[in-house]
């Protein structure tokens, strides 16, 4: 069991919260991503993460920990920085 | 001879006005409910693929493609103006100079430490620099890739923004039209 790896958690959480902030967290006329929908989303996320399993060379944890970083940091940029995107339309 | 001018010039208005209206009743609500959740996913593998872009098949471009299909995505399904995804014009040009700036830097750095312009410093594979700054732009993982994934993210910062810059673009033909 080697360390748990930083590299792909720090920039995965990082590049996430640069997409997230982006993402409007309701926006009219689509899907709202509301708490229950943010807890199902993960629970798919989580079963996706163990199924995508480590990355190669990487033994730390049994999922994919870039990914569910990456999740992550775009669910926290959504929620915190989300409302005030705005597009050029 | 008027006629036909106007003939023609009301065919242009509309084959203009038809392709601006490739959406005019919106999605269906199975994809208005699966698109969102599944662009975020998207988004994760994306950025997944750029991050094992040195040690598994993949990298910046195909993980910047595959975020650019989750904002292509979001605004095939919900039009540009409804899209909760929303990409500015500054978003993209602030995105597309910073990867392309960062590429550029490590370039230079290595050029000016070495000699060799792109000299992987965080690898240091022939021990041309202090130890001391190799350990800066050192990837933190296991297989010593140096300075390869920041390269991929630089990559794949450029790639998401360019081509979700070309569908944002012709998804606006509209606007184009009514002027």
């Amino acid at each position: 069991m080697f360390p748990v790896v930083i590299g792909p958690i720090l920039f995965g959480f990082l590049f996430g919260l640069v997409i997230g902030t982006r993402i409007r967290k309701i926006e009219e006329n689509s899907f709202k991503l509301t708490t229950g929908a943010i807890i199902a989303l993960l629970i798919g996320v989580l079963i996706m993460a163990f199924d995508l399993g480590q990355f190669p060379f990487y033994a730390d944890m049994p999922i994919a920990s870039a990914f569910v970083s990456a999740i992550i940091g775009i669910l926290i940029g959504c929620l915190a920085f989300g409302n005030s995107a705005k597009g050029d339309s | 001879m008027v006629e036909d001018k106007n003939k023609l010039q009301s065919q242009l208005e509309s084959n203009l006005e038809s392709k601006a209206n490739w959406n005019p009743k919106g999605s269906s609500p199975i994809l208005k409910i699966m698109a969102y959740p599944i662009a975020i996913i998207m988004f994760a593998m994306g950025i997944m693929t750029i991050l094992g872009g040195h040690i598994t098949p993949g990298g910046g471009f195909q993980g910047g493609a595959m975020i650019a299909g989750g904002i292509i995505f979001g605004v095939l399904v919900y039009t540009l103006d409804k899209t909760p995804i929303k990409i500015s014009h500054d978003f993209i040009a602030t995105l597309e100079s910073f990867g392309a700036f960062v590429y550029v830097i490590l370039g230079l750095i290595g050029l000016i430490l070495t000699g060799s312009f792109l000299y992987n410093i965080g690898a240091d594979m022939y021990s041309l620099i202090p130890a001391s700054i190799q350990m800066i732009f050192h990837y933190p993982d296991v297989t010593n890739a140096g300075i390869v994934p920041y390269l991929n993210i630089a990559v794949g910062l450029k790639v998401l923004v360019g081509l979700s810059a070309v569908v944002i673009a012709f998804s606006q033909f509209k606007k184009l039209g009514d002027e």
